[in-house]
């Protein structure tokens, strides 16, 4: 029994990510030689990153994804894209299993103490989508106890919830597709999800339709950025300037030309003032 | 940066909270499976339309992923205007799913029992009930302990699945604190602890069983 958890520690502590000596080879040089980018991506939340009818793994992030290989590579397909779930992501990046992670990932406070973002390359924020043969047309009327609201289990949406709607039913569950087949079934009345997300199922689906959200937390902006291993200065420099030059510098068009697409309207702009009359 | 210790210390607390309802869970289910597998087994023991229906809800259960039934449970169920709770559906879908592999442990420990002392028996004048009662269950039930400490175990693992239908088990607890913190090493290395703990106990338990029991082999 001794002889096992012994060797059981030692195993873990073998397996224990930093237990070995890591060589300072930038993750920047790694891909450039290795000729290919290895993206953590979701693959069930539309429009970001999901899979569409022909089966194909297509998306905002997803086009990112192949415009940063395509700077870096001088080729859209030189990207690998390993499919992860929502807990599995942070350890991809940490472990060096992929380059970085684009898995519509909130900034926080919490996560950065241990994982690297970028700027940010989207706002985002809750949006709350109901059953329309609930009758409800606020997110105020749905802090009700006979209601049950199902969202993810982050904590931005389950401490919001808490603040907003103290009385509501909580339902905590741990991907997008999963909140909305709660609502469809019935399970919940309402749920709320990132508001790229939430357009589209609102978009695709007559039975359900959005919250007013005003003067509620809820019509605050949350911050999606690119995450990856902290402490590669070079790699992180890199993915920064890119995600800064797309949102609002000389990729801005690109920006825009994504954005429609797949968010099917105009992205912020790039400034907030008029530059040629400035 | 793993191995945090202020971090965990935060941690256990929030862990063990949610442990008590994955220990909850799974001593419900090995009690209602105990009971329940005992007329599965003896359906499939008989011949007849019992015993083919007993049959079918065995390969039925045990061919399908927890998963699936869990889902099926929880969603369809309240697709057909019966919302059970994410707790109830967890327990119904992991009873129906561990009935079928009891029910085997059982049919199994009564076919490992010799068809000659069952002639013995009656060849010595016993009666049906003191033949089962001291010489066929005491030997079934010393041969069943082991695949069912088994069995407890893998249901104990099993209940980590209810954390996909909205349950705060530990495991639905330690996702919550990946996602807030970044931090899946700890989290999931002190999920891992804690089943080991729990699993440890439940095999234990089996051993002191079967110890007790030794005398009926």
């Amino acid at each position: 029994m001794h002889k096992a958890l012994l060797s059981l520690t030692v195993l873990l502590l073998a397996a224990w990510p930093g237990a070995a000596a890591q060589a300072q080879e930038s993750q920047l040089d790694v891909v450039l030689k290795r000729d290919k980018l290895i993206v953590a991506t979701y693959s069930t939340s539309p429009p970001l990153a999901y899979i569409d009818e022909a089966g194909k793994l297509v998306g905002f992030e997803i086009d990112m994804a192949r415009e940063i290989a395509k700077d870096l590579l001088g080729d859209p397909n030189k990207v690998e894209f390993v499919v992860v779930q929502s807990d599995g992501r942070f350890p991809a990046a940490l472990s060096g299993k992929v380059d970085f992670g684009l898995c519509s990932t909130t900034i926080t406070g919490d996560r950065a103490v241990r994982i690297a973002f970028t700027r940010p390359y989207l706002d985002t924020g809750g949006s709350v989508i109901a059953r329309k043969d609930s009758g409800i047309k606020t997110v105020k009327e749905l802090n009700d106890a006979k209601f049950t609201y199902a969202i993810l289990n982050v904590p931005p949406a389950i401490a919001r919830a808490k603040a907003v709607l103290p009385n509501v039913k909580q339902l905590l569950l741990d991907s997008p597709s999963a909140l909305f087949l709660a609502v469809k079934t019935g399970r919940a009345t309402a749920f709320s999800i990132d508001k790229p997300i939430a357009d589209f199922y609102e978009a695709e689906n007559q039975d359900l339709v959005r919250l007013d959200t005003a003067d509620t937390p809820f019509a605050y902006v949350f911050q999606d950025a690119i995450f990856l291993k902290p402490g590669d200065f070079k790699w992180w420099l890199f993915l920064d300037t890119w995600v800064g030059e797309l949102r609002s510098g000389s990729r801005y068009e690109k920006y825009e030309e994504m954005y429609r697409k797949w968010m099917k309207k105009d992205p912020p702009p790039q400034r907030f003032y008029d530059y040629n009359k400035f | 940066m793993p191995f945090d210790p202020r971090f965990i210390a935060r941690l256990i607390p929030a862990l063990l909270e949610g442990a008590e309802v994955t220990v909850e869970l799974s001593l419900l289910t090995m009690a209602i499976c105990l009971v329940g597998g005992l007329p599965v087994a003896l359906a499939r023991s008989v011949r007849g339309p019992l015993a083919w229906l007993a049959g079918g809800y065995i390969q039925l259960v045990r061919n399908t992923p927890l998963l699936i039934q869990m889902y099926l449970v929880y969603f369809g169920l309240s697709m057909a205007g019966i919302p059970l709770s994410g707790f109830a559906s967890g327990l119904l879908a992991l009873c129906l799913q561990n009935c079928g592999y009891v029910a085997e442990i059982y049919r199994g420990g009564l076919q490992s029992v010799s068809l000659r002392q069952f002639e013995a028996g009656k060849a010595l004048g016993m009666r049906r009930w003191t033949l089962y009662t001291t010489v066929i269950l005491p030997q079934v039930v010393a041969r069943v302990i082991p695949p069912l400490t088994n069995q407890a175990i893998s249901i104990i693992k099993d209940t980590a699945q209810v954390a996909a239908i909205a349950v705060m088990d530990v495991m639905k607890v330690a996702q919550i604190w990946v996602e807030s913190s970044a931090n899946t090493y700890d989290v999931f290395l002190g999920v891992a602890i804690i089943y080991l703990c729990l699993t440890s106990l439940a095999s234990l338990a089996g051993k002191l069983f079967e110890r007790r029991l030794a005398f009926a082999q």
